[in-house]
């Protein structure tokens, strides 16, 4: 478990004054999982990133890791305890005049690993980043991708607990982006790995993510598990993770229904069609969007049933809503709009 | 009628490589000297200007601004001034104010500060974050100082050292003035005081041909350490 408690960094200013990036920043990162923390450009998220690496220091606050508080720590003894953080940068920053191998190794030469056990953990970590074949290869002889399953093998080359993945897909192909993730998802599932993604891009929490932080103006607006946020109708960032958008042209005579629903809260993946059943119609599905997330089936829906079968039906569907755990808003009505929630 | 007597003042071509060749070595000694002391102290201060930036181990703009004012005032001066400036200086270290060993601080002095420059724009020349790579990586400020940054600016640094050679066999031509030895104190000596052309044009010739063969030597070294 990785503790960030009452994080400030500040940057001095010229007139004297402090420019202050993170305010306040409380954070827990969960072994085993995927922890992503988003927000827009200037909210803080590389600076949070640095102050997570100990690359910066936060001007207070802590950040504990197994019940050491490394920012209290002598530069000897950080250096020891930042075997248990591993970084990816976003342009996976490999040394161009190593090969792949060297540039593996480089953290094992650091701490005076002998050779021979050098030589057996690059040719693991190569399997494990699929890169067996290109051990010789200088950076430039390597893809986008290649180059940044490299750099991640190299994050873990001291076998750490937590890796720290900065925008480490940005810039890529879509298929590299997908083996990325894959490797990132293979290390949490096999490893037990903590990692921490830090990332603007909604595809890529709505893929791996276990849980999400948001910052916004060096500050966490929102934190959760990715599908309680998606889940909570009152979340902005649930709404960017799973985003469902409303058609321009929707049938006047009709009611129409905003819907989630997931797996993961025992709702029967075929609630519409048995919804269906009992009002006797078959309900107009306008737009849909469903995803695994967190291995549950997560779904938004825009529904519509006449009003006068609505007006029929109202109780029956309200109580079948609630008894299936789809949480539903009735977004046009012949009557005033509601909103209902599961209990 | 008058004969006009011509008194060739030209030594005869046979005789310049004897001539030539013993100079030559003095300037290849004179800069030799020099260079080591560029490359060890210049390279020192090079390497602190770049890691007291910000992009550096040890961020610290006092020490950054001092070593860069030095760095600066070292830069400023032409070499013929500075040559007459610190003569004191020259004697006071060597106990004369000529030949090789009165030609070496001078140089030394005009060298370290832009080498030092040199190597602070090879290692700004690398991606910024190549030594927060070292220190995620758990070295030590020396490790990433040596397997990090100068192993990876290596084909920056050599063509740095390439430029700063060739300035300095400039120089030393420079120094021949002031009776330094070297092919410089042979231009100045014969070609010049003596109006002998065939010293002159040889001197030429080995100084274009120096040149050229130390950037050819040194842009081969530099591409082979790439592997971009």
């Amino acid at each position: 478990m990785y503790e960030i408690r009452n994080l400030n960094k500040s940057y001095p200013l010229k007139n004297g004054g402090a420019a202050q990036v993170l305010k306040d920043i409380n954070l827990s990162i969960a072994k085993g999982k995927i922890t992503a923390i988003v927000g827009p450009s200037g909210s803080g998220k590389s600076t949070l990133s640095k102050c997570l690496s100990l690359l910066e220091y936060p001007s207070s606050g802590e950040l504990i890791l197994d019940d050491t508080v490394l920012n209290k720590l002598s530069a000897e003894a950080l250096r020891q305890q930042r075997q248990k953080i591993g970084l990816i940068f976003q342009s996976s920053a490999l040394l161009k005049r190593r090969t792949a191998a060297e540039n593996i190794a480089l953290p094992l030469e650091f701490l005076g690993v002998v050779d021979h056990q050098i030589k057996d953990r690059v040719a693991y970590l190569l399997e494990n980043v699929k890169l067996s074949d290109r051990a010789n290869h200088y950076p430039a002889q390597l893809s986008g991708g290649q180059q940044q399953r490299v750099g991640i093998a190299r994050a873990l080359a001291l076998q750490p607990s937590i890796v720290i993945a900065d925008e480490a897909t940005s810039g890529l192909d879509p298929d590299s982006t997908q083996s990325i993730l894959k490797l990132l998802t293979e290390l949490r599932d096999e490893l037990g790995l903590s990692v921490i993604l830090i990332t603007h891009e909604m595809d890529v929490v709505r893929q791996i993510a276990d849980d999400v932080a948001v910052l916004s103006h060096g500050e966490i607006a929102e934190q959760g598990s990715v599908l309680d946020l998606i889940l909570n109708p009152e979340s902005a960032i649930g709404a960017k993770i799973l985003p469902l958008h409303i058609p321009a042209v929707l049938p006047t005579d009709h009611t129409i229904f905003s819907a989630t629903y997931s797996s993961a809260l025992d709702t029967p993946l075929n609630w519409l069609s048995q919804l269906s059943i009992h009002v006797g119609y078959g309900l107009d599905v306008h737009t849909s969007t469903v995803e695994v997330i967190s291995n549950a089936t997560v779904g938004k829906i825009i529904f519509s049933l006449p009003d006068a079968l609505y007006n029929k039906h109202k109780t029956q569907i309200e109580s079948q809503l609630a008894k299936w755990n789809v949480q539903f808003k009735v977004i046009q009505s012949a009557q005033p709009c509601s909103q209902h929630a599961a209990a | 009628m008058s004969k006009d007597i011509v008194l060739d003042q030209n030594t005869p071509w046979t005789e310049i490589p004897e001539m030539l060749l013993p100079a030559y070595l003095e300037t290849w000694t004179m800069v030799g000297i020099v260079m080591t002391l560029v490359i060890i102290i210049g390279g020192i201060t090079g390497i602190a200007l770049f890691n007291s930036s910000d992009r550096g181990l040890f961020e610290n703009r006092k020490l950054y601004g001092a070593l860069s004012a030095i760095v600066n005032i070292g830069r400023s001066l032409p070499f013929l001034v500075l040559m007459a400036a610190i003569i004191p200086l020259t004697k006071w270290l060597t106990g004369t104010t000529i030949g090789i060993a009165a030609a070496v601080v001078p140089m030394t002095i005009a060298g370290i500060p832009f080498f030092a420059r040199l190597v602070e724009n090879a290692l700004n020349e690398l991606p910024p974050e190549i030594t927060s790579v070292g220190r995620v990586s758990s070295g030590t400020s020396l490790q990433i100082i040596h397997q990090v940054q100068l192993k990876e600016s290596l084909p920056s640094l050599i063509s740095a050292a390439t430029l700063n050679l060739i300035a300095m066999i400039e120089y030393s031509a420079i120094a021949g003035t002031i009776g330094a030895g070297g092919i410089g104190y042979l231009a100045v000596l014969y070609g010049y005081q003596r109006f002998d052309h065939h010293i002159m044009i040889a001197t030429i010739i080995t100084l274009i041909a120096t040149i050229q063969a130390v950037q050819f030597i040194g842009n081969r070294i530099s591409a082979s350490l790439k592997h971009a």
